[in-house]
């Protein structure tokens, strides 16, 4: 774990050009912005280029850091909108053929738990985009709901409906796995 | 310590944030375990929140490849220093003063190496060298 004053430090040394903290902010980040970008894109390569785009701002832009978010707000935000560039920009949601294919070929053993993982997946996918953005920030990423409204731009509100409606859509589409006893 | 928690409220929240009371907002959450203990009635409720949770929960995660790790890495040597730092007013000068200068060079070299009849492959390998030094100067330039 570390401390915010740390991060501070090492954007203002980035914005000095020190690759050291550079590589400290993205030892610490590089993860959860993939996987932030990947629940959003549903696809790895897309995801990736986001994150290195995101890095990349970052390496740039750090030296007009004015600390007033946390650094993972600050980072969430441009990959969250270049996400959404994305998704607008192809005028649907990307998906990566090849990894559907992986997951249907694994062997037995893992099989059951891939479907699980596969279906809840398509469920997050087939979520309106703001409604899959919120409930990934505040579920997956860790976001406290203020940074997560920072992210998206809304009032704690409208965080709420959108988590609250994204929720009831999940369940209501997983009900099947209530059925069989998967999520019990 | 929970009059603040009402039912409504309560469900609203859970639905919401899900049954993780770390999720919620650190404000509500001393109020919201209160109101937990205080109504048995809602570990049913929780309960059901916790099964979208646990689901939410087995959607994979991903791990950064090692291209990109490289190309991540790569960062701070594709993008010079000089650009970030802002404490080099003078950076952009030497830039353009670095390309007058090999613009220069390239001149007065090339009116040295107007081909002749018999050093034509000679000629190819100087030229070679500028057009390597021109590749060099745009990966340089900002």
């Amino acid at each position: 774990m570390t401390h915010a004053n740390d991060e501070l430090e090492w954007m203002r040394r980035t914005g000095e050009g020190d690759a050291v903290a550079f590589r400290k902010l993205t030892d610490l980040h590089l993860t959860k912005i993939v996987n932030f970008a990947y629940r959003l894109l549903r696809s790895r390569t897309e995801a990736e280029d986001v994150a290195q785009e995101t890095f990349l701002r970052l390496w740039k832009d750090a030296s007009r850091y004015q600390g007033k978010a946390k650094v993972s707000t600050w980072l969430h935000r441009i990959a969250h909108n270049l996400c959404i560039d994305r998704l607008r920009r192809k005028g649907e949601q990307p998906t990566d053929a090849a990894d559907e294919e992986r997951a249907s070929q694994e062997p037995g053993g893992l099989l059951e738990r891939k479907r699980v993982a596969g279906a809840v997946e398509q469920a997050l996918a087939e979520l309106p985009e703001r409604q899959r953005a919120a409930i990934t920030l505040v579920h997956y990423q860790g976001l406290s709901s203020a940074e997560a409204c920072e992210v998206l731009e809304v009032s704690v509100e409208a965080l709420e409906s959108l988590l609250s409606r994204a929720r009831r859509a999940l369940r209501e589409r997983l009900a099947f796995l209530d059925r069989e006893g998967v999520a019990s | 310590m929970n009059r603040e928690m009402t039912e409504p409220r309560f469900r609203e929240l859970l639905q919401a944030y899900g049954a993780d009371f770390t999720r919620w907002p650190a404000s509500l959450r001393e109020a919201a375990e209160a109101f937990a203990v205080a109504r048995p009635a809602s570990a049913t409720w929780v309960d059901e929140q916790r099964a979208v949770d646990r689901l939410l929960d087995d959607a994979p995660a991903l791990d950064p490849s090692p291209a990109l790790l490289r190309s991540i890495a790569e960062i701070p040597l594709r993008h010079p220093v000089a650009e970030n730092s802002g404490f080099e007013p003078f950076a952009r000068f030497r830039t353009a003063l670095f390309g007058f200068a090999l613009a220069a060079a390239m001149g007065v070299f090339a009116g040295f190496a107007v081909p002749e009849a018999d050093d034509t492959e000679a000629s190819w390998d100087d030229f070679s060298e500028i057009a390597l030094a021109l590749d060099l100067s745009e990966e340089i330039a900002p």
